[in-house]
């Protein structure tokens, strides 16, 4: 599993231009907010179009400006877990797990599988307005991985859930990554999560564009 | 015990309106005797033929509204384009116009300046039951559209990034995420626009006319009964619509109790 981004996406004043290669680790993307990390997810995710660049998701190339190609968000095979976590409020935890399997036939071990180790089967039944943060954490996971996800995206999961929890659901997003061997990207301004969870970093400034791909070597 | 002055005027203002609108409701009923109105009710021709041409001809109006005001809120609600502020603008004119000018101006473009072609189409809608289901979709659309757009807009576009990421396509994601979530709005809007299309007057009489048992709606048959003095039967037709009304309202509040509460519970 490898991801391969190079990208530019001018947003209002700021022009990002990003180039990195992701294998099956973490890469964190720190920075102030409104630095532009949401919008190179989403650009990854196909819900922004860059200006230009290209972006291949192991053998596939899902965007090229040159090739004119941009794959449509519902054919990348990409989890994406937002900064709200994006639960369909109408629909109850089960449903919003099953949500991208509606049509398909449903493989009840698989669906266990995944309830278990993401701890939600007792919720199954719940509607995401009676949830906790962490429970919607482990809800937007579970629906995400669900899809099979070649590329994990993580929108500053974490930021509404409180310190006690968050190292518990640090581990537990850090030991399902180890076990899907799938690259993951994950979005934080927490200096805690950043050195918790990083295998790699990719820092975001606001004003000027600073890129590091052994950040951590770096300054250690 | 220490008295709430606020307290006190504000339920007085209330009471009084309230009273005197349930009188305005029921004052027609004080009118007639009801074995008259049972027997016309029943026996009369003409509130039967205008009961079920209001009916056929709103719900033909308000399907039409339907088709058009989804995709035209939609539209308004999520997209960004040149001249969106000046187009949402005139697609309310309508609301803030009186029905009359909607009817006349309809009447001029379906009658002297586009009549003709029309009519090689097959489509009269001057003096016809087809006017009357024109003139009812130009009245009620924007008024549905209206409450279609606040709708959309209450639904949070991220809901709809996410079902896209989980493989729906634009289709998919306004079927399963857009309507379940904007329901509430939209029947709300289908039923209000409803009413107001079975009320249709200023704009059908321009159009349409108002000929006993061709074009006769329930309004124009309280007009005409007016004007020829036999209030009797004005009343009773007056006493169909407030019974619709009614019903229109029970419809509304039996759905808003039985909606999700997105609590796991449906109530």
């Amino acid at each position: 599993m490898s991801l391969e981004v190079n990208i530019s996406k001018t947003v209002g004043d700021i022009r990002l231009s990003k180039k990195f290669n992701l294998k099956e680790e973490i890469m964190i993307f720190y920075g102030p907010s409104g630095s532009g990390k949401t919008t190179i997810l989403n650009c990854i995710s196909g819900l922004n179009t860059p200006d230009k660049g290209k972006i291949k998701l192991n053998d596939r190339t899902i965007y090229s400006s040159n090739k004119k190609i941009d794959i449509p968000p519902f054919k990348r095979k990409i989890g994406y877990i937002f900064q709200d976590y994006a639960l369909f409020p109408h629909l109850n935890v089960y449903e919003n797990i099953l949500y991208s399997k509606k049509d398909d036939k449903l493989d009840k071990s698989k669906i266990n599988k995944i309830m278990d180790k993401c701890h939600i089967r007792e919720l199954k039944n719940r509607y995401p307005s009676k949830l906790s943060g962490g429970e919607k954490q482990r809800v937007a996971l579970a629906r995400a991985l669900m899809i099979e996800p070649e590329l994990l995206l993580l929108d500053e999961p974490l930021s509404s859930i409180d310190n006690e929890l968050k190292k518990k659901l640090m581990t537990e997003i850090k030991m399902i990554q180890r076990e899907w061997q799938i690259p993951f990207i994950y979005v934080t301004h927490s200096k805690r999560e950043f050195e918790f969870l990083g295998d790699r970093f990719i820092c975001f400034n606001s004003t000027e564009e600073v890129d590091f791909n052994d950040y951590k070597k770096n300054i250690s | 015990m220490k008295y709430n002055i606020f307290k006190i005027i504000m339920l007085s203002i209330f009471t009084i309106f309230a009273a005197f609108i349930i009188l305005v409701l029921i004052s027609p009923t004080l009118y007639i005797k009801s074995t008259n109105l049972l027997n016309l009710l029943i026996n009369s021709k003409e509130v039967s033929f205008s009961l079920i041409l209001s009916i056929t001809t709103s719900l033909s109006a308000v399907f039409l509204a339907i088709i058009f005001g989804i995709p035209t809120a939609y539209v308004l609600s999520r997209y960004e384009f040149k001249f969106k502020r000046i187009i949402d603008i005139i697609l309310d004119i309508p609301l803030v116009l009186p029905p009359i000018i909607l009817g006349l101006s309809l009447l001029v473009l379906l009658g002297p300046i586009g009549g003709n072609q029309l009519a090689k189409l097959g489509l009269n809608f001057v003096f016809t039951k087809l006017g009357i289901v024109m003139a009812q979709f130009v009245v009620v659309a924007p008024l549905l559209i209206r409450s279609l757009k606040i709708a959309f807009s209450n639904v949070d576009p991220k809901l709809e990034k996410a079902a896209m990421t989980l493989g729906d396509n634009h289709f998919q994601v306004f079927k399963n995420i857009t309507i379940p979530l904007s329901k509430e709005g939209i029947i709300t809007g289908v039923t209000t626009a409803w009413a107001r299309a079975m009320g249709e007057f200023g704009a059908t009489v321009m159009l349409a006319g108002a000929t006993r048992l061709k074009t006769e709606t329930l309004p124009i048959a309280v007009y005409l009964n007016m004007t020829t003095g036999d209030l009797e039967m004005a009343v009773t037709v007056s006493i169909v619509m407030i019974i619709f009304s009614i019903i229109i309202m029970g419809i509304l509040q039996i759905y808003n109790k039985n909606i999700y509460d997105y609590g796991g519970i449906r109530q």
